[in-house]
Parts: structure tokens; C-alpha cells; sequence
């Protein structure tokens, strides 16, 4: 994928995550938000391969994966401000962001969506559909029971699925040493799955493999796993305070920022000078800016409603 | 024709299978084996693998891949071995599979259907003899039935595939070998009413699956003392039929409500709560409820049917209660 388009892309979500913080001062989101600043080229970059009819399942920390599938960001923000005009409504909040239009799926519970996955991947398979689906998680996830059942039936079923499990290090709070006998890609590896582990943000490598798994899955229906070493920026939610991380670490990682380094490369290599990506932050800052502004005189659900749709008649 | 519980769900999972190619079942040994119990025997050879599929035993994720599988256009039908095996998928079905429709304002449904047998009565002990159904009814978004006989459940088990919504089916191990002449029953009378099985005017029995038998029992031997009990099978626990329980209380006003599940927070505690939110003057005396012990079921007999309420425990309450 063209540098400039997985930067412009990975700003977009960063900005877009940046003011969401004036919201929450604001008092104007109930709820919480896990943010993925330091990891919004992940998304892009796999964004870039799928179609509209593929399918995405999320997390918790989903706000990439959706701007990246293309959700519209006017609706997700109404969403995570809890107006009639999200795209569930505002029921869904942060966590749970389902839109049936761009195949996309979040839930709040960790390593949760990953049988769902791996049950869209199954009926993609038995009707001879030609999409496929990314499955995200991350390492915390990766320790969950049913997301070693999912992997093995993935594989003895041959489906049409990418598991991209986002190693930021930290499950919450806890490091990622601590939880982990072996390394995810190898306990991967171990189920029978094709695994690939990308280390310390390497983006190019991961858009290689991205790519290559992604037509190897539309060539030939079958699983594959790929483990992305990489690292979020700000805390779990919005109420983390980062006591369990150093900030040696926290500087190393944020001196190797994929962002900063593709404003280097874009702005050295070239492509842009500096004067037009400022630009371009400006114009997203102001674009963003009035979403919000406009989401805001919005209107709210009707308590009458609230009953609606509990179940599908 | 006569016919047994078991092999009538068979019948209909074949002529529901015939009728819609998107109904696939998926299950722990359903296949060549037919099931735990023999329901799905027969049918890997007439549907093939493809359709009939022996799954690993990982049931939280059979939940899940029934979910994603209802989400893109097929209609899966799951079977749990056991009720107590149902405790592995609760998150899939609290947390994902019943709010779907919710979330996403009916965008995006969920018709899938899971079979599970429950029940105590076969000596198999703690953790093969529960019936968890109360718990259930604590999802939002789930829809629960228990056909307690051969003729509902043929049109259960239909009704519950056409639904697009999650249902738990839940089957009674000791119903599997009961007769029943099945020529005659139609759906559309019986959608989410529950039934009233015998009529009468002393005392009302609430019940759902095997234990509608057990009130029937106790009905007849009563019936000879000159009780007069009416038996009302509930069918459905979710949407619960409140109005036709209601009718009943109004109509007679004494209740005996009976279940195998655990009494704590269980159904007779919610049927007696609404009985006092909606007719609770037309009482004429304090609602009674027989349920399982609260204890793990243990193996031995004397024990087994010791926990699980029984005909003689019927009789003898509904004889208290009309003598108080």
C-alpha cells in the first residue's frame, strides 16, 4: 500500500481519537472508550485489501478497524454520543458497533467475537461466497478459552478467516511476559494455523503479509494468523493512568510512532513537503471539528422505544 | 400413529431439512453415533456431512459459530449434549447472541436454534442431571420453549426455526422415550400460549416438560378424592404466556407451581411474583412452589428423586394446601 495513503488514513483516526478527549471533558460521552493511537496503520493497512462485502469482527479498542472499513465517521461519533442517528443508535456505545452494511461487527468482551468470526467465516465457506473475513484481537484476548476452539475450527474446516491479533503489550495492565507461556504466533502455529509474527510496528513487512494472506484466503479457503508487535499510545481506557508502564518504554515506543515515521519518510522521500501534511491535519482537525459540532444538535432516543427491536419479528 | 418424542423431532429436523437447504445442524457426536440421546440418528446419511456435522467439543464456540453462521444466511441448529454443558456457552448467548438484534435496531438477526436435553431421573449425576432454564430467562433477547410432549414438539421445533431470533429448545432426557399419537397438531393454535392440559376449579398446577406428567399423576390420584385440579403447561418460558396464567388465577385461586429447576430466583419465584404484580386478589391462598433442592444432584437414586419434586410430593402439597 502507497505510504502516503496508510498516513493519511492513520491521521485521520488519530485526529478523530484526539478529539474525542474534548467530548469526554465535555461530559458529552457516557461511558468509557479504549483508544488506538500508536496502532491506527494496522487497520488501514488491512482495510486496503478487503471489500465493502468483507467481513470485519472488532473489539473493544474498534474505532480504527471501523473508520478504516469505511464506516461513516459522522454515525460512529453520533454512536459514542449516544444519538438516534449512530448507527445503532447509541446503544451500541463504544464497544458494540454493528453495521450491517459494511460487514462489521464489535463487542466489549474480549476474545469474544472470534466464534462469531469463525461462524461467518463457516457460512462464507458453505455457500461459496467469495468474501472473507479479518478477525482482530489482541494478546489479552488471545488467552481466552474459546479463541483456541475458534482457531482449531478454523483450521479443520479450512475457512476463509484472518486473525490479526494486535499485541500492544499489555492486557490492561498486565504485561504481556506475564500472561504468555509461549509467544501467541507459535501457540498459534501449535493449533495447526499458518502464523506470522511482525515485530515492533514493522509496517512494511506487515502490509506484505497482509496482502499475501489475503489472496492466498480468496485463492484458497484457509485460516491464517498473523501477530503484529505493537503498542497504544495512551492508556487501556480513558480512565488508565499508566501506573504499570515505564516511561523508558513508553518513550521508545513513541519515538518509533508509525505515524512519525511516515511523515519522515513522506516528507524526505518527496512525495510531500511538511507545509501540505500540516495542511492536512488542519483540514482534518476542522472537518472533525464539525462532526462533532453537527452530532451534537442531533437528536436522542425516545424513551417510548426503548423496548424496540429486543427481538426480530 | 404413535410415535416417541425423540423420533418425532427427527421427523421434523428431516422435513425441515428437506423443505430449506439453509438449516444445517452441528453438534457433538450427531453424526454417525446420532447423538447422545439418538435424536439426530439417521440423518449424517440422509444429508450428508456437509449438513450433519460432528464438531469438536468446544461448546462455547459452537454457540459462536451457530451466531456468525445465523448472521450470513444459514440457519444453524446446535445441539448441547447436556444442560449443564449450556453453562460453557453463557457468554455467547448473554453477551452476543441476544443483543444483536437489539443493538443493531433488527438489522441484523440471529435465527438460530439450540437443542438441549436437561432433567434428572437417569442416575447421571452433578453435572448430566441439571436444568438450568431460570438462568435463561435472565438473557433479554432469548426466546425459550419446552415442549413437554410428543405433539408440541413437532410444532415447536418448527416454530422455533422460522424464528429469527435465538431460541433454546429444550428437550427432557426422561421424554425421549414417551408415545403420544401425533397425527393431529397445527402450529398456529399453539404460538406462544401456553396450554391447559386438564381443566379444573380446586387448584391451578404450573408446570413445563417432564414435570406436566408428574402434575397430570397427581391430577388423576386427587381426581379420586374429588380435587379437581387444572394442569397448565407452560410451553413457552420466554416470552412467558402471563395472561393464560393470569385467566387461571382469576378463574380458580390456588397455585401450585412445579419445576425441576432450583427454587432460588427460579421460575416459580417469577411466575408467583407476577401472580402478585397482576391478580393478586383474585388469590384465595398463598402460592406454593415444588422445586429441585438447592443442592448438586447427586447419583444414587434415593438421593436423585429425593431433590426432584415427585407425584407423592404433588398430591400431598395440593391436599395441605386445600386443607388450610
Amino acid at each position: 500500500m502507497n505510504i502516503y495513503n496508510i498516513y493519511k488514513k492513520s491521521l485521520y483516526i488519530r485526529i478523530f481519537e484526539e478529539k474525542l478527549d474534548y467530548l469526554f471533558k465535555k461530559g458529552l460521552i457516557n461511558g468509557t472508550a479504549h483508544f488506538c493511537i500508536g496502532q491506527e496503520y494496522i487497520p488501514v493497512i488491512v482495510s486496503h485489501y478487503l471489500n465493502k462485502n468483507d467481513f470485519v469482527t472488532s473489539t473493544h479498542r474498534g474505532h480504527g478497524h471501523a473508520l478504516a472499513k469505511g464506516l461513516d465517521p459522522a454515525k460512529l461519533l453520533a454512536e459514542l454520543v449516544g444519538k438516534q442517528t449512530g448507527y445503532n443508535s447509541g446503544k451500541g456505545g463504544s464497544q458494540h458497533i454493528i453495521s450491517k452494511e459494511y460487514g462489521y461487527f464489535a463487542n466489549g468482551i474480549t476474545g469474544g467475537m472470534i466464534p462469531i468470526a469463525t461462524g461467518l467465516a463457516f457460512a462464507i465457506k458453505y455457500q461459496n461466497k467469495n468474501n472473507l473475513i479479518v478477525a482482530y484481537l489482541g494478546d489479552g484476548a488471545f488467552n481466552e478459552g474459546y479463541v483456541q476452539e475458534s482457531l482449531n475450527l478454523a483450521v479443520i474446516w479450512q475457512l476463509p478467516i484472518l486473525f490479526i491479533c494486535e499485541n500492544n503489550q499489555y492486557a490492561m495492565s498486565t504485561p504481556y511476559k506475564k500472561t504468555h507461556g509461549a509467544d501467541i504466533y507459535q501457540r498459534a502455529k501449535s493449533i495447526g494455523i499458518i502464523s506470522e509474527l511482525i515485530r515492533d510496528n514493522d509496517y512494511e513487512m506487515f502490509d506484505k503479509v497482509v496482502q499475501k494472506y489475503i489472496n492466498d484466503i480468496k485463492k484458497k479457503s484457509k485460516p491464517y494468523f498473523i501477530e503484529i508487535q505493537t503498542y497504544r499510545h495512551l492508556g487501556h481506557s480513558k480512565n488508565d493512568k499508566n501506573l504499570y508502564r515505564n516511561h523508558e518504554e513508553e518513550e521508545k515506543w513513541f519515538k518509533t510512532d508509525v505515524l512519525k515515521k511516515l511523515e519522515k519518510e513522506i516528507t524526505t522521500k518527496n512525495q510531500c513537503p511538511q507545509k501540505k501534511l500540516n495542511q492536512l491535519k488542519n483540514k482534518y482537525e476542522t472537518e472533525i471539528e464539525k462532526l462533532i459540532k453537527g452530532v451534537l444538535t442531533k437528536p436522542v432516543n425516545e424513551i417510548s422505544k426503548i423496548y424496540n427491536h429486543l427481538y426480530t419479528k | 400413529m404413535i410415535k416417541t418424542y425423540r423420533e418425532v423431532i427427527n421427523d421434523t429436523l428431516i422435513k425441515l431439512m428437506n423443505n430449506d437447504p439453509r438449516i444445517i445442524l452441528i453438534g457433538e457426536d450427531i453424526g454417525v453415533y446420532g447423538g447422545c440421546f439418538g435424536v439426530t440418528k439417521g440423518l449424517i446419511e440422509k444429508f450428508g456431512a456437509k449438513r450433519v456435522i460432528d464438531s469438536p467439543m468446544c461448546e462455547q464456540s459452537l454457540v459462536g459459530i451457530g451466531i456468525g453462521a445465523a448472521i450470513y444466511g444459514l440457519k444453524p441448529i446446535i445441539e448441547i449434549m447436556f444442560m449443564d454443558f449450556m453453562t460453557l456457552a453463557y457468554d455467547q448467548l448473554f453477551n452476543h447472541a441476544s443483543i444483536f438484534s437489539y443493538l443493531s435496531n433488527g438489522n441484523v438477526c440471529v435465527p438460530l436454534v439450540i437443542r438441549v436435553p436437561a432433567g434428572a431421573g437417569k442416575g447421571y449425576g452433578a453435572t448430566h442431571s441439571k436444568t438450568l432454564t431460570a438462568s435463561l430467562m435472565n438473557i433479554p433477547g432469548i426466546k425459550i420453549f419446552a415442549p413437554s410432549n410428543a405433539l408440541d414438539v413437532a410444532a415447536l421445533l418448527e416454530e422455533a426455526v422460522k424464528d429469527s431470533n435465538p431460541v433454546i429448545f429444550i428437550e427432557h432426557k426422561l421424554l425421549y422415550e414417551q408415545r403420544q399419537e401425533t397425527s393431529k397438531t397445527s402450529a398456529n393454535e399453539i404460538v406462544g400460549k401456553a396450554n391447559i392440559v386438564k381443566d379444573g376449579k380446586d387448584i391451578v398446577l404450573i408446570s413445563y416438560s417432564k414435570t406436566v406428567f408428574d402434575c397430570l399423576e397427581a391430577a388423576n390420584i386427587l381426581e379420586k378424592e374429588a380435587i379437581s385440579c387444572q394442569v397448565i403447561d407452560l410451553r413457552y418460558l420466554k416470552p412467558l404466556d402471563i395472561e393464560t396464567i393470569k385467566d387461571a388465577v382469576d378463574k380458580v385461586g390456588k397455585v401450585l407451581i412445579v419445576e425441576e429447576g432450583y427454587g432460588m430466583c427460579g421460575i416459580a419465584a417469577e411466575i408467583m411474583a407476577q401472580i402478585n404484580e397482576n391478580c393478586f386478589y383474585s388469590l384465595e391462598a398463598p402460592p406454593k412452589r415444588l422445586t429441585a433442592l438447592d443442592l448438586p444432584i447427586p447419583c444414587c437414586k434415593e438421593y436423585e428423586s429425593a431433590i426432584i419434586p415427585s407425584v407423592p410430593q404433588i398430591v400431598n402439597t395440593v391436599r395441605k394446601m386445600l386443607n388450610e
